[in-house]
């Protein structure tokens, strides 16, 4: 009785509310937070993708950082299945090139600088670089770790549809961003079975950098 | 000249006819054609000729309808009556004389051999007062110009015929008391080359179309009327006919009869050798022959039975019999006035001597009652219609030896009846010598008559010869038969009680007299003579024209033509081709003109003479009633009689009258201002251009301009010497919305459309009425769905008469109609500078200078354009084009203000064998006004001045703003209150808060075109503010009361692609370059509106925030936020344990 009565604690405690509305809090105010210009967009997504959860993981839940995935210590999981992730979004690359118009709508097209590598190599390890980090911190360090002791392998899924609820509220759910979400569920599980937010920063960033790279070779 | 022709080709119809009538009773008689026309003249076969059958058989062969014949019979019968007679016609020249200017009139005659110059024109010249009077006095003594003490037509004669002779010479220069000029003329009646031997003047009655030779008769006992003495039997009138002989024929000409079985012998033969012997048989009726002859064989015996059964024969080719009958032969006798005996003489003492009637050669004159009529034409009667007419037989039966035969009747040349069978003598009775029984059944009786068949012995004799062999005879019938040809056949004589006879009687009586009002030649005495004036001893055309006549015509006797026209004085004074007059016009005056000449008609004497005829311009030669105060006729065609003349063998009635044809000159008077000239304006419309477009509404507000055809329309008048700017014209439009095949004349089927003045404002239509519009012109821009517009134009001219001092008025009024070229093309310029489209307003289209401009025609179905910029032909044409397109491009160049026009003109003419020309056609036109660019970033500024959008003096917070109101302008209208438009600060404007500023640029379409937009407020760029449309300050920070000046300022660019084009066009790299705009105005910072008490705080809390740096703002913002987030959650964390633990 007293495990089954933990078990319901766990599951709907304060914590986990508090916790699910700070998480839903830095989303709306990273989404509806007005800017005007590029440096305050960093700021605020500094501020609510890695300031508020660091601080709340430290402050409010008193937790070290390694237990949100900021480790690498159990490598051997995570590097066995980035295989089988890449494998699988090389057949999610296929698809897409294929079988959508992300060729003729993709965003980056419609940029000169890409004609520039120097534009290019600082768009893919300035910018993208900047939110890969922020998106694995928030979705999959933040997000993912905090519900994986209560959710288990659910929880990779639970942070996949806030993703997709993330970009929804950015008016960026869309084929633009295809990548963006396959990587965010590979991740996650990549993050899931190695318990380290290293692997999947990795996998997702060489995915969307490849991602890019593929989509320029093949119109320009 | 129609009336001539139809007359021509009349005389030649009835010429045909007659000759085929002659023809068809002259061939029968002919060996060699008689039996060919005998199957198509006369009936049943006959070769004799038949005055019905052949017309009947006419008819048929030229497919003459009966009805046709009859009608052209009954107008040939009156064509002598419809024959042209000579007219003459006068014009005048001016047609609207004034008072005082000079006036030709012409006469042109009609009708006439000979030409004008050998005609003579009597003019008459009537002025007003001057009309007929026995007395004068002092007001129309001016009138009595031969001081004859009365004033008639022969003062008119000399009035006129003077102004020709002496053609303005001054008789006070002239010595009358010599003349040796020598200008008598001698004139010959009826021209000057008319020699024909005997003159005969005629009067043509223009009411019945009787022509009469003007004559009078001597005294004679012509009051007998005209009549027969043919009388019936109960005294009642007979009837009088001229007769014809013709022949009555009737026989058979074809059927079929029996012919019985002949027994022709028989054939032996006998052993090794034998001889037969047939007969010879010959049958003859139809036309069969059989001969027999002789064989031998060898071998063995035969017999052979030779016969003909009995059968039918075919009969053609009879010749049937013929009685003399009596047709009549459609003249009408006429009773010769002279005396004429019984013999049909003259000269004979007979006491009996009287007038007779007379037929035409060939025919009889008879006297035929009415119970004899049916002896005229007789006709053919009897069993199978083969009988004779007139006959009155009683048989019904005929029996050879107990076999009944057909019997067909005829009459033999002395008048017995008799039939004819069908096949020889010899076929009867058992042939030669055997017993015949011949009875004759007849409704009074039956005889029977025996004798032996005569045989076959070949006549030697007439048939008709008693003891003539092969005759049998007994009283006053006989039985004949003879052999050889086709007259071997048998045929009965009838006795005479059994038929009357059949001789026809020669119808009526040809021995009977008559009377008659007819004159002979020699009573009558030809009035043939000239119509010139008459002065008292001095004779017109009589050769000697003496210096007396050269004062009283006021000719120059030392000249023999005064009038210097070819024609000595006296030929001038008779008229001689003198086809006009002129004098000088006053009101009232009025002119004639008896015109004497040779006429077309030839007279019916025995001579070549022609009418002489006179001709009068109202034609009028006779007036019932006019008489003179004594009650003699005047202006009458009287005393119509006839005399005859032998012409030729025959009495020819030549009609004549008595007429003065000077009594009706008073009615053959004609005034210049008659008829149509003065109360009518002929007018006629034409239109131009012939196939007028309509355009569509102006502008269509997408950029493309169209415009329909000027349309003008014209009214034109036939008097070449109008002033039309003294005439007041009228027009007014109409339209009509069906199709053409729906169009009505009727006006009330149209619509009044000059009435709206909406559709004379869309199309341009300034003027309807005025002195001098004699051309009305609109623009085809909108006409709604009006396919047809119909333009009626009055006129009207002041007409001066003079005689009175109010005048009067002539108008006329004309019409046409215009179909409109309505297609639906939406053809209109799209004008475009690179990718943008400018000139999408109405009126003038603005563009800058050295700026390239495409046009494009977006026309449906034309396919030819012509461009023109300020008239000058433009194209624009790609590699390998050789036609110019419906696009072109140019630059415009000139300063700010300058104008330029254009235009292109299109249309789908095709190639000829190509598709296309169907109508279709454009012609637009578009001004370009040179500017510069401009803007305006106040709510009120130069550019929306006055513009309708425009609602009111606006501060920069987008409120009204009465402060910034200077004034106001008041509209003027006509009948109401102007409308008061609020004049405004554009510098100087209030605003509180956050405001937008909204420039307004200068051409509109620029906005998308301008580069490196900046907004300063008081000098400091305004960051955010990048583009063109709008920027939102926020004038918070600043004290309320202070003054901050916002500035703005950008470049407008063409396009790169532009601006390499111009390259090509010559324009370089800088003129081409980035115009500068800019503006600037003052905002004074005022109170915000409904402003609370927070509000004022947090006022001032922005107002020190203000000057602290954004990002600073921004990130305390962002630890502010973080801050509350983490403080929120560890108090709501704390709160949760708690309540747990």
């Amino acid at each position: 009785m007293d495990i089954n009565y933990k078990k319901r604690r766990e599951l709907f405690d304060v914590e986990t509310v508090v916790t699910l509305t700070v998480v839903l809090a830095c989303m709306l105010l990273f989404s509806f937070f007005p800017v005007k210009n590029s440096f305050q967009e960093v700021v605020l997504s500094l501020v609510f993708l890695f300031l508020v959860p660091y601080l709340y993981i430290r402050v409010i839940l008193k937790k070290k950082l390694e237990d949100f995935g900021f480790q690498i210590k159990k490598w051997k999981g995570g590097f066995l299945i980035i295989p089988a992730c890449f494998l699988i979004m090389g057949i999610f690359f296929y698809l897409v090139f294929e079988y959508t118009d992300f060729n003729k709508t993709y965003f980056l097209g419609k940029y000169e600088m890409v004609n520039n590598f120097w534009y290019l190599f600082v768009y893919e390890f300035l910018i993208v670089n900047l939110f890969v980090f922020l998106y694995e911190a928030f979705f999959r360090g933040f997000l993912m770790f905090y519900f994986k002791d209560r959710f288990d392998i659910f929880a990779v899924f639970i942070q996949f549809l806030l993703f997709i609820v993330f970009l929804d509220l950015l008016e960026r759910a869309t084929l633009d961003y295809i990548f963006y979400m396959m990587a965010a569920l590979l991740s996650g599980l990549i993050a899931y079975k190695s318990k380290s937010l290293v692997y999947s920063y990795l996998f997702s960033i060489i995915v969307l950098i490849a991602g890019d790279i593929i989509y320029l070779k093949l119109t320009k | 000249m129609k009336k001539i022709k139809k007359i021509i080709k009349k005389a030649l119809l009835v010429s045909f006819v007659s000759l085929e009538v002659v023809l068809i009773n002259i061939q029968p008689t002919q060996a060699g054609l008689g039996s060919l026309l005998g199957g198509i003249l006369g009936s049943k076969g006959s070769a004799a000729p038949n005055a019905n059958g052949m017309l009947n058989q006419m008819e048929e062969r030229y497919h003459l309808n009966k009805d046709s014949i009859k009608n052209f019979g009954e107008g040939f019968n009156v064509s002598d009556q419809k024959s042209p007679a000579p007219e003459v016609d006068i014009f005048f020249d001016p047609a609207n004389p004034k008072f005082g200017e000079k006036i030709t009139a012409t006469a042109i005659p009609k009708y006439f051999q000979e030409g004008i110059e050998n005609m003579y024109f009597a003019w008459y010249l009537k002025h007003e007062g001057c009309d007929e009077s026995k007395t004068v006095n002092a007001d129309n003594k001016r009138c009595d110009v031969d001081n004859s003490g009365k004033i008639d037509t022969n003062d008119w004669k000399i009035e006129a015929m003077r102004l020709i002779a002496s053609n303005g010479f001054i008789k006070e220069k002239a010595d009358y008391s010599v003349d040796n000029d020598n200008d008598g003329y001698d004139a010959h009646r009826g021209g000057r080359v008319n020699i024909q031997e005997t003159d005969y003047c005629y009067v043509h009655d223009f009411s019945s179309g009787e022509d009469y030779e003007i004559a009078t008769a001597d005294d004679g006992d012509n009051d007998d009327t005209d009549g027969f003495d043919c009388k019936n039997d109960d005294g009642t009138e007979g009837t009088v006919m001229c007769t014809s002989p013709y022949t009555l024929s009737c026989g058979v000409l074809d059927g079929e009869v029996d012919v019985p079985a002949q027994d022709l012998g028989s054939a032996t033969a006998t052993g090794g050798s034998g001889s037969a012997t047939g007969g010879d048989s010959t049958v003859t009726g139809g036309d069969s022959s059989t001969s027999g002859g002789s064989s031998t064989s060898s071998g063995g015996d035969a017999s052979v039975d030779l016969a003909i059964p009995a059968h039918k024969e075919g009969l053609s080719g009879i010749t049937v019999e013929s009685l003399d009958a009596h047709t009549d032969s459609g003249y009408a006798p006429s009773c010769n006035p002279e005396k004429t005996c019984t013999d049909g003489t003259q000269n004979c003492a007979d006491a009996d001597k009287k007038q007779r009637p007379v037929c035409p050669d060939g025919t009889t004159a008879r006297c035929i009652k009415d119970d004899d009529l049916d002896l005229i034409d007789p006709k053919c009667s009897g069993t199978e219609s083969e009988a004779t007419g007139t006959v009155n037989l009683n048989l019904s039966d005929i029996t050879i030896n107990g076999t009944t035969h057909p019997f067909y009747m005829r009459c033999y040349d002395d008048g017995r009846l008799f039939t004819r069978f069908h096949g020889q003598g010899m076929d009867y009775c058992g042939g030669e010598g055997g017993e015949c029984n011949v009875t004759l059944n007849t409704s009074t009786g039956v005889q029977t008559w025996t004798f032996d068949n005569p045989g076959g012995p070949e006549p030697e004799c007439s048939a008709a010869e008693k003891g003539c062999p092969g005759r049998y005879e007994d009283g006053s019938g006989f039985l004949w038969k003879s052999v050889g040809g086709t007259t071997g056949l048998l045929a009965v004589f009838f006795p005479a009680e059994f038929a009357e006879g059949c001789s026809i009687s020669n119808p009526g009586e040809t021995d009977f007299a008559c009377t008659t009002t007819l004159y002979e030649a020699d009573e009558v005495d030809l009035k043939c003579n000239h119509q010139f004036a008459k002065i008292a001893g001095m004779e017109i055309g009589d050769g000697d024209f003496g210096a007396d006549e050269e004062e009283f015509w006021g000719t120059d006797p030392n000249n023999p033509s005064t009038a210097g026209n070819g024609n000595n004085d006296e030929a001038n004074v008779a008229g001689l081709g003198q086809d006009k007059l002129t004098w000088t016009y006053v009101p009232g005056d009025k002119v004639g003109v008896i015109v004497e000449g040779l006429s077309y008609m030839g007279t019916k004497h025995d001579d070549s003479s022609n009418a002489i005829s006179f001709a009068l311009v109202n034609n009028i030669f006779h007036k019932d009633g006019d008489v003179s105060a004594k009650g003699n006729p005047l202006c009458q065609i009287i005393e119509q009689e006839k005399y005859v003349e032998k012409i030729k063998g025959y009495d020819v009635e030549i009609p004549f009258a008595k007429v003065d044809i000077s009594d009706c000159l008073k009615y053959n008077l004609v005034a210049p201002t008659d008829g149509y000239q003065a109360d009518n304006m002929e007018m006629e419309l034409d239109y131009y251009p012939k196939n007028p477009s309509v355009g569509a509404k102006g502008v269509d507000g997408s950029g493309q301009s169209m415009g329909g055809d000027n349309l003008t329309v014209s009214s034109n008048t036939a008097d070449p010497n109008l002033d039309t700017s003294q005439i007041y014209y009228k027009w007014s439009v109409y339209g009509f919305a069906g199709e053409r095949g729906d169009l009505e004349l009727d006006v009330n089927a149209w619509t009044n459309l000059s009435n709206d003045s909406d559709f004379r404002s869309k199309n341009n239509i300034k003027l309807l009425e005025g002195l001098g519009m004699d051309q009305f012109e609109m623009q085809l821009n909108d006409v709604g769905n009006y396919r047809f517009l119909r333009f009626f134009a009055e006129s009207e001219e002041f007409f001066n008469t003079g005689t009175g001092t109010t005048g009067t008025t002539r108008s006329g009024r004309s019409d046409i109609m215009v179909e409109l070229n309505t297609s639906n093309s939406s053809s209109g310029m799209n004008i475009k500078t690179g990718d943008t489209n400018i000139c999408i307003n109405s009126g003038d289209c603005e563009v800058f200078s050295n700026q390239l401009i495409t046009v494009t025609l977006s026309a449906g179905d034309v396919s030819n354009y012509l461009w023109t910029l300020d008239g000058k032909n433009i194209n624009t044409l790609s590699k390998g084009e050789t036609k110019q397109g419906n696009s072109v491009s140019f630059v415009l160049e000139g300063n700010p203000g300058d104008y330029h026009t254009l235009n292109v003109i299109a249309n789908d003419t095709a190639s000829p064998g190509s598709s296309g020309n169907t109508g279709e056609k454009l012609n637009i036109s578009r001004n370009f006004i040179v500017t510069k660019p401009m803007v305006g970033i106040g709510p009120n500024n130069e550019i929306n001045r006055g513009d309708v959008s425009v609602a009111g003096c606006l501060n920069l917070n987008g409120e009204i703003d009465s402060s910034a109101v200077l004034g106001t302008y008041q509209t003027i209208e006509t009948g109401a209150a102007g409308t008061s438009v609020s004049d405004c600060r554009e510098n100087v404007f209030n605003g509180s808060g956050s405001i937008t500023l909204t420039p307004t640029y200068y051409p509109e379409w620029i906005v998308d075109n301008l580069k490196n937009v900046k907004y300063y407020v008081n000098g400091t760029l305004q960051e955010g503010c990048t583009t063109a449309a709008s920027c939102d300050i926020d004038l918070s920070a600043y004290p309320v009361g202070s003054t901050v000046n916002i500035s703005y300022e950008a470049e407008y660019w063409e396009t790169d692609e532009n601006r390499v084009e111009l390259k090509n066009w010559g324009v370089s790299e800088g003129a081409s370059s980035g115009i500068k705009i800019s503006d600037s105005i003052m905002a004074k910072v005022t109170e915000p509106a409904n402003q609370t008490v927070t509000k004022k705080a947090s006022k001032i809390i922005a107002g020190l925030a203000y000057n602290i740096p954004e990002q600073m703002i921004f990130m305390f913002r962002m630890i502010l936020t973080a801050a509350v987030i983490i403080f929120a959650a560890g108090v709501v964390m704390s709160l949760g344990k708690r309540k747990y633990n």
